[in-house]
């Protein structure tokens, strides 16, 4: 059960008291609190370059931002890619693609398939909820694409969690200000 | 919420240094604060943590990652456990939350624990829903049936403007999907792929034709001499004279969250296409 905090006797009664910590720490745990900090924002990107590589995607986790995959993928739902070179392109499968001189991948089914004797292949894709196939979405005089350009494989698929990340997207002030809190609150917070 | 094992009633005069396993160094080094322990709340921080899994690849601050720090356990997308009090090393419970300073008054403390608890609790019914049908199989067996061929050769308006072969195709399916529904389908995407090889590729693959069926639609299929809905341009002449053109049904499933996979009907009927184009009639 849980239960609220009750007010110890010698801290102040007004006010947010988030430096109090911070006050009796001497150095040394104020170094250390500092690497702790130090220990989580590498974690976090260790554990994110080592998606990128068990994944060979350079872009393992994405989050849909458009509807042209509904009723299958609404905007923001997660996609987690994979982009393994053995893995053949085979219609039906849904495929990330970057195209050049876009910088926001498109997410969308493969429809056609040409492949070659010596692998190369070329492939068309379509949304699920358009009505036309991508050429509109390619290059100008593009009328395929190559495998070069797919960013990953959709394998998995999780609902509405990237919506953080569209919030966030949209609204900078946001993903600032989350932050600075947290980076303040592992800052400032001793570990008793 | 069943209670961490931190909420202690009476002072416990338990010399820090005899911690077995829990914080470590670091807990030898600080003393244990005198006097009656206090009840643990629960750390905001672990609430504002698990608002802050991002899925995009944003720089991810302040999500632990795989280093425990052993009273933040819970928030962060990857582990979630009832939050339980700051201190998770046994022992030494007499710890300050930020809930404890005062300055957070019972209503937010008690909304950040409950909107921790709820998430804890989705993110284990939404690894339930995924491990539960993560290896299933998803094939049921189709019945293709192929009644009408033509080809031509026009020029691709759909793309390259080259002249390629054409072909026109009227088919019949059967199939009952209704095994494949259980509590993490949420869509069937169907699709009947055209599988083919010509001179100039070694495989082509081709949809013709694709249908969604959602949960709770009619699951059992019956379509009769139905048209396709897309072209069937080959990339060249590959059509004219092929033997052996493959059709099969596949669908992928679309779950409520887990793996998407591709399952390909168990049947498919295989048809040669003619030798000659049709230039008179009309499909």
């Amino acid at each position: 059960m849980v239960r609220a905090g009750t007010v110890g006797t010698h801290l102040p009664a007004s006010g947010l008291d988030i430096f109090g910590d911070l006050r009796k720490m001497n150095k040394r745990q104020l170094y250390y609190q500092v690497l702790n900090f130090a220990m989580i924002v590498s974690s976090a990107l260790m554990i994110w370059k080592g998606l990128i590589v068990l994944t060979g995607s350079e872009s393992p986790i994405v989050v849909v931002l458009s509807g042209s995959m509904e009723p299958a993928f609404h905007r923001g739902d997660l996609l987690f890619l994979t982009n393994f070179r053995e893995d053949p392109i085979r219609a039906g499968e849904i495929v990330v693609f970057k195209v050049e001189g876009r910088d926001i991948p498109i997410v969308h089914r493969v429809i056609k398939v040409h492949e070659k004797d010596n692998g190369d292949i070329k492939f068309l894709t379509k949304g699920d909820n358009n009505e036309v196939d991508d050429r509109g979405l390619y290059k100008e005089g593009q009328n395929w694409l190559e495998k070069k350009d797919v960013v990953g494989r959709a394998r998995g698929f999780l609902p509405y969690v990237g919506m953080v990340t569209i919030i966030m997207n949209d609204y900078p002030k946001f993903k600032y200000a989350l932050l600075a809190v947290m980076g303040a609150y592992v800052l400032l917070k001793r570990e008793s | 919420m069943a209670g961490g094992g931190s909420s202690v009633e009476q002072p416990r005069p338990l010399p820090c240094s005899s911690l077995i396993g829990g914080a470590g160094p670091r807990a030898a080094r600080l003393p244990c604060p005198r006097g009656p322990a206090r009840p643990v709340g629960v750390s905001p921080e672990a609430g504002a943590r698990a608002l802050a899994h991002v899925g995009g690849p944003e720089r991810r601050r302040g999500r632990g990652g795989a280093r425990s720090r052993n009273a933040r356990g819970a928030g962060g997308a990857g582990r979630r456990e009832p939050v339980r009090g700051r201190s998770g090393s046994p022992g030494c419970v007499r710890s300050r939350a930020l809930g404890e300073t005062g300055a957070m008054n019972t209503v937010l403390s008690r909304a950040n624990s409950l909107f921790a608890f709820s998430l804890s609790v989705m993110a284990a019914l939404t690894f339930g829903c995924f491990i539960t049908t993560a290896f299933k199989d998803r094939s049921v067996p189709v019945r293709l049936h192929v009644s009408r061929i033509m080809l031509k050769n026009v020029e691709d308006f759909t793309g390259p403007r080259e002249r390629s072969d054409l072909g026109f195709i009227t088919f019949d399916i059967t199939a009952d999907l209704e095994n494949i529904f259980d509590w993490n389908v949420k869509q069937l995407f169907l699709y009947l792929s055209a599988e083919y090889s010509t001179k100039n590729n070694a495989l082509n693959q081709v949809v013709l034709w694709d249908k969604i069926v959602l949960r709770g639609d009619n699951p059992k299929l019956l379509l009769k001499d139905m048209k396709t809905k897309y072209f069937f341009f080959d990339d060249g002449n590959g059509l004219k004279g092929n033997r052996n053109v493959t059709l099969t049904l596949s669908w992928n499933v679309v779950p409520n969250a887990g793996i998407l996979p591709l399952v390909t009907g168990s049947g498919h009927v295989s048809v040669p296409f003619p030798d000659t184009y049709e230039i008179t009639k009309s499909y």
